[in-house]
C-alpha cells in the first residue's frame, strides 16, 4: 500500500488518477482531509478567473488615448514612409492619364450632324 | 469579458468604435491578471497599457475571434513577467498591495472547505513571486503546462515542479490561518463564499 506521504504528493501534483489512490484513502482520514483540501482549494482558485479587481478610475481613459496616438503614429510613419509617396505619386499619374485619356476620347469623337 | 466574435472582427477590420469597445469590455479582465501577478496597482495598470498597445498591433494577426480571452492573457502574462524580470534585475523590491484588515471569518464554512475569494487573493498575493505566477497561469486562468511553461520560458517539467510547492505553500499558508479548513466530510457542494 501507498504510504501517507506519498498520496499526499500525487494529491497536490493533480495528475494521478482517483482509482490509484482510493484504496488508501479509504482507510486514511488525514489523506481524505488532505484529499478534500487540494479540491476545494482547486476549485476556489478557478472561480476567482471570473471576479475581476476594480481598475484604477483613469485606466479606461488612458488605454483609448494610447488607442488615438497608435491611430496618429501609424498615419504618421505611413506618410514619412517613402513606400507612400511613391504610391501616391503614381496614383495621381495613373488618375491624371486617366483623365487625359478620357478628354482625348471626347475631342476625337465625331460630332453628331 | 464582455467581447462578443462579431466586435473582435469589426475591430480587426478597422472599425475605431469597435476597438474601443473591445478594450471597454475587456480591459478589467487585463488588469485584474496583472494585478494578480505583479501585486502592485501601479504595476498592472502600466502592464495593462503596454499589453493593450501591443493588442492593437497585433489583433489582424488573430486567426480565431473565439481565442481573444486566451490571446489577451498570454500577452498580458508575457508583459507582467516582462516586468519582473526587469525589476529583478534593477532588484527593485517587490511592492505588494497593503494587506486588507481580517475580515470576519465564517468558520462553519471553512470547516467545510469554503474559502472567501478575497481570502485566498491575499494569501496569494503573500506567496514568493514564482509560486505566485505559476499558481495564478494554471490555476486560476487554467493555462496548460506548456502554455505557462512558454510564458515562464521553463521547462514543463519546471512549471509541474513549481506549481507542486506553490500548492502546497498555499495549503501550507490556508492550514495556518484556518487550522479547521476542509477537516469536516461536509457536503462537497459547498465550496466558496
Amino acid at each position: 500500500m501507498t504510504d501517507c506521504s506519498t498520496v499526499r504528493r500525487m494529491i497536490w501534483t493533480q495528475d494521478s488518477p482517483m482509482h490509484a489512490l482510493a484504496p488508501h484513502l479509504d482507510g486514511c482520514p488525514e489523506c481524505r482531509t488532505e484529499m478534500r483540501r487540494a479540491e476545494q482549494m482547486g476549485v476556489s482558485l478557478s472561480s476567482l478567473a471570473t471576479s475581476l479587481a476594480e481598475p484604477p478610475e483613469m485606466l479606461e481613459a488612458q488605454l483609448l488615448t494610447l488607442l488615438s496616438r497608435s491611430r496618429m503614429r501609424w498615419a504618421r510613419n505611413a506618410v514619412s514612409h517613402p513606400m507612400f509617396w511613391r504610391s501616391a505619386a503614381m496614383g495621381a499619374a495613373a488618375a491624371a492619364t486617366a483623365v487625359g485619356l478620357v478628354v482625348a476620347k471626347r475631342k476625337v469623337r465625331p460630332v453628331a450632324a | 469579458m464582455d467581447v462578443p466574435p462579431e466586435m473582435i472582427r469589426s475591430a480587426q477590420s478597422g472599425d475605431r468604435q469597435a476597438m474601443e469597445d473591445l478594450i471597454k469590455g475587456s480591459y478589467r479582465a487585463a488588469y485584474t491578471l496583472a494585478l494578480r501577478l505583479l501585486g502592485n496597482p501601479d504595476d498592472a495598470a502600466e502592464a495593462t497599457q503596454e499589453t493593450y498597445i501591443r493588442v492593437v498591433r497585433g489583433l489582424k494577426r488573430l486567426g480565431e475571434p473565439d481565442a481573444f480571452p486566451t490571446w489577451l492573457f498570454k500577452i498580458t502574462s508575457n508583459v507582467c513577467i516582462s516586468e519582473m524580470r526587469r525589476r529583478t534585475r534593477r532588484d527593485i523590491p517587490t511592492e505588494n498591495v497593503a494587506e486588507h484588515e481580517a475580515s470576519p471569518v465564517d468558520v462553519e464554512a471553512v470547516v467545510t472547505g469554503r474559502v472567501a475569494a478575497e481570502e485566498l487573493e491575499q494569501l496569494m498575493r503573500q506567496l514568493p513571486e514564482a509560486y505566485r505566477t505559476v499558481i495564478v497561469l494554471r490555476d486560476v486562468y487554467d493555462m496548460s503546462g506548456d502554455e505557462a511553461a512558454e510564458i515562464l520560458g521553463v521547462t514543463p517539467g519546471a512549471v509541474k515542479v513549481r506549481l507542486h510547492r506553490a500548492r502546497r505553500r498555499l495549503r501550507d499558508e490556508l492550514v495556518a490561518r484556518f487550522p479547521e479548513w476542509a477537516s469536516s466530510e461536509g457536503p462537497q457542494e459547498k465550496v466558496i463564499a
